[in-house]
């Protein structure tokens, strides 16, 4: 007898940002190897260090996030409101996951300026 | 933010309607500007990066994800559609919802497609810029200083 949406709304969003979090992030690493060899030149170690490092920050942040949001959710009662809660709750975590980008490529930016002039 | 406040005349059908035939709209406006933008900006980074494919694609992949995700969210956050308690939703009602919002997204991405030209066209400015700096660096090499070790 299913009382609400919940469970069906928390499997969906579980599985589609998991899925998103862990493709974007995957291409994130592979594009960003790229982005910071170039801004590092010749140091690659560092480089390689640092997208590791990202990368599992980026994992722990978002995908421990997603977790945790699990709990606040309020009772969802119809299709309607299951719609609007997952359309609102992924949109969300896009927005975050653009923030944390952009965030990501400027202080990149910034430390490889602050390490050249040191 | 939630209301709990229950329409007597809103039918969850008709609302749902408004949400497929917003959705897929939304997605593929944001599709289309990502993919012109991207696919001729690929040129420009070329062109900053002096000829390095590998860094100009990579860097432009970097900022089409970011585009993504960005405009992506945005359309599924404001989705939602807030009716007051009295509020009739029938066909008038879903066709200026829609208008709106539909609308409204397609500024905001006009927006954010300038804001990525703009960008475009500050790094294509700071790479003439350090070409330049090269450039002379170089040729003051070449001529001999006196007074100087």
């Amino acid at each position: 007898m299913i009382t609400n949406y919940n469970i069906l709304a928390y499997i969906l969003y579980g599985m589609i940002t998991a899925f998103i979090i862990v493709r974007v992030g995957w291409m994130f690493y592979i594009n960003g190897a790229h982005y910071l060899y170039d801004l590092f030149i010749g140091d690659k170690d560092t480089a390689d260090m640092l997208n590791r490092l990202l990368l599992l920050g980026y994992y722990l942040l978002n995908l421990g996030y997603v977790a945790v949001s699990l709990s606040y959710w309020p009772t969802i009662l119809g299709v309607k409101d299951l719609a609007e809660l997952l359309a609102e709750r992924i949109g969300f975590i896009l927005l975050g996951l653009a923030l944390m980008h952009y965030i990501n490529m400027a202080w990149v930016q910034i430390a490889h300026k602050f390490l050249k002039t040191n | 933010m939630e209301t709990f406040e229950i329409n007597q005349q809103l039918d969850p059908a008709m609302i749902i309607t408004a949400y497929l035939i917003y959705l897929p709209i939304a997605l593929l406006l944001t599709y289309y500007v990502a993919r012109i933008l991207f696919k001729n900006g690929k040129v420009f980074m070329i062109d900053i990066f002096r000829g390095r494919e590998e860094i100009a694609t990579a860097t432009n992949r970097l900022f089409e994800m970011g585009f993504y995700l960005l405009n992506l969210g945005f359309a599924l956050v404001i989705l939602r559609i807030q009716l007051r308690a009295d509020q009739l939703f029938e066909t008038q009602e879903m066709i200026e919802v829609l208008s709106m919002k539909i609308g409204g997204f397609s500024i905001y991405l006009g927006v954010m497609l300038f804001l990525n030209l703009f960008l475009f066209f500050r790094g294509k400015r700071k790479s003439k810029e350090h070409q330049l700096i090269q450039e002379r660096i170089l040729s003051k090499k070449g001529t001999p200083h006196f007074g100087q070790a």
